[in-house]
């Protein structure tokens, strides 16, 4: 019984370790290149391509292929870095906070993508880059929790303390992006004087390109999360020795 | 449907692009800022080995003079 | 045990008070800028005035966190507080000192603002009987705190680190968005005479939300900025 517990739970120890994940991401990151690549080729043919146009908003719908992914996982990164943070505090993992770390940039990237990708569909679709749009809002927020937590990580020179007290910032971030996101969006309604033009239900047509085309971010997002973490390893670990043997200088 | 057409995305191939070309941008850049950065911290590691090489050799002298 | 600490908070701040007052003087000095930047007309003010008088407050609140935790924490009472008591104790002590202070005090002198930006008179230039005063000093009776208690995680974050002040304010700033929306939506709302009560509601369920989880979250970073 307790043996197939502690078996159940070895991926788990594994992930704690730098070494192991060093070694071992080195060995994934070649297929899921190849993987991300094959889903993009596809999904780029269909998004800009083999899709039908909107009758409201012309081939600008084709700009909703890269800005729903974008927008699912900037939200997606904020939530694991919390859960990162959660674990990094509870189990005092220090995989868990460089995870947290890695996580963060990457985060603010899809954000700052989501925003200037919905200015440019705002343009020709509500006449303006910007307009004051319940999500689009939103996600101005969360680029700003974003870059709160960058600026707070960076400013410890204690790493141990820059770690902890990020962790309890970004829970506390996370707690509060739905409140944010509720009270935007009936601050919105409220304000509602123009017409906006909804961003309505999919068709099916397109349904099948933007599935394919969120794999290939959430794929891509992994990509650039596991080769941030490794360059924050060799950072972090510069003076073991495991690590020296593993980079040929 | 011509190649033109293609790129022309009746009308809106001015967002379009520009939407698809910056993405692919930053994307690109994140990458360029990854290497370097890695390129930093070989350089960091570099200069720390060679720290240690020369304590050590210089303890190794001392002993020699002794 | 949280009395005592409370006690000690508020005799340190008496014997400071001077320094207690400059979040007064700002939230006054800043409402009262406007006039000069936008424009005197009444009626204009009094579109502007719920904003200006949340942002107001919400800075002069933000700004003021730094006497209740600096000083404590770089001559070290700090940590002997927590050895003394539960990090949150401490944390619900100085939060609680810190809206007594400088909250209830901005509260209090709002109904001059609230004069200052012609809030009291209908369209036509008529003095109202019932204005909006009274409503106007609810709203930040109950927002007040929840913008202690959320700066106070801020504040506390940032003891240890190098850089601060424009770091708690880059860090506590998105959070306030929900109480600035629902604090000047009440205002608003009073001023164009429709109902305000949905907003009131929202503003007390933000306080006890806070005030059931963020002595936790100010506590645990008071622990690590000591450790």
């Amino acid at each position: 019984m307790a043996n197939s517990s502690m078996s159940s739970w070895r991926w788990f120890h594994q992930l704690g370790s730098p070494k192991w994940f060093y070694q071992k991401s080195a060995k994934w990151l070649p297929w899921l290149w190849a993987i991300t690549t094959m889903l993009l080729a596809f999904g780029l043919y269909y998004s800009l391509y083999a899709s039908p146009v909107d009758y409201q908003q012309g081939n600008s719908v084709r700009i909703m292929y890269i800005h729903v992914p974008a927008a699912a996982l900037s939200m997606v990164g904020y939530l694991s870095m919390a859960v990162c943070a959660v674990i990094g505090l509870v189990w005092k993992m220090k995989m868990s906070f460089m995870a947290m770390r890695a996580i963060a940039p990457i985060g603010a990237l899809f954000t700052l993508i989501t925003l200037f990708t919905g200015s440019l569909w705002g343009l020709p679709t509500w006449g303006t880059w910007w307009e004051w749009d319940a999500r689009m809002t939103s996600e101005l927020v969360l680029l700003f929790l974003y870059l709160g937590f960058i600026a707070l990580h960076s400013s410890f020179s204690d790493r141990n303390k820059a770690d902890r007290s990020a962790a309890i910032l970004a829970i506390v971030g996370a707690i509060n992006v739905p409140i944010i996101y509720g009270s935007v969006k009936w601050w919105n309604t409220l304000h509602q004087a123009y017409s906006v033009t909804k961003k309505g239900a999919i068709a099916p047509e397109m349904q099948t390109p933007l599935f394919i085309m969120i794999g290939a971010f959430y794929l891509l997002f992994a990509i650039m999360v596991i080769v941030r973490l490794r360059l924050e390893i060799i950072n972090r670990e510069a003076k073991s020795k495991w690590l020296q043997a593993e980079i040929t200088l | 449907m011509t190649l033109q057409e293609f790129f022309a995305m009746g009308n809106h191939g001015f967002y379009v692009w520009w939407s698809y070309g910056l993405t692919l941008l930053v994307i690109v850049l994140l990458f360029i800022g990854f290497a370097w950065y890695k390129k930093q911290l070989l350089n960091k590691i570099k200069s720390f080995k060679r720290e240690i090489g020369q304590k050590a050799r210089s303890v190794k002298t001392e002993k020699i003079s002794d | 045990m949280f009395i005592t600490l409370l006690k000690r908070e508020l005799m340190l701040a008496r014997r400071n008070w001077v320094a207690v007052l400059i979040p007064l003087f700002f939230f006054i000095m800043v409402v009262s800028l406007f006039p000069f930047a936008v424009s005197p007309e009444a009626e204009f003010l009094r579109q502007i005035a719920p904003g200006v008088i949340w942002v107001s407050a919400l800075l002069a609140t933000l700004l003021s966190l730094d006497f209740f935790y600096r000083g404590d924490y770089q001559d070290g009472s700090l940590e002997q507080l927590l050895i003394m008591s539960s990090p949150t104790q401490v944390a619900l002590s100085k939060v609680v000192a810190h809206w007594l202070v400088t909250g209830l005090p901005l509260v209090l002198v709002s109904p001059l603002l609230a004069g200052l930006m012609h809030l009291n008179y209908s369209p036509d230039g008529i003095l109202l009987e019932r204005g909006h005063t009274p409503i106007m000093m609810f709203s930040l009776l109950l927002g007040t705190p929840s913008l202690c208690l959320l700066g106070a995680i801020g504040m506390s974050l940032s003891l240890g680190a190098s850089r601060n002040g424009m770091l708690v304010a880059v860090m506590i700033l998105p959070l306030y968005v929900p109480i600035l929306i629902f604090g000047s939506a009440v205002i608003t709302a009073s001023l164009g005479n429709s109902g305000y009560n949905a907003q009131l509601a929202i503003l007390a369920a933000i306080l006890l939300f806070a005030l059931t989880l963020t002595p936790f979250a100010i506590g645990r970073a008071l622990k690590v900025a000591v450790s």
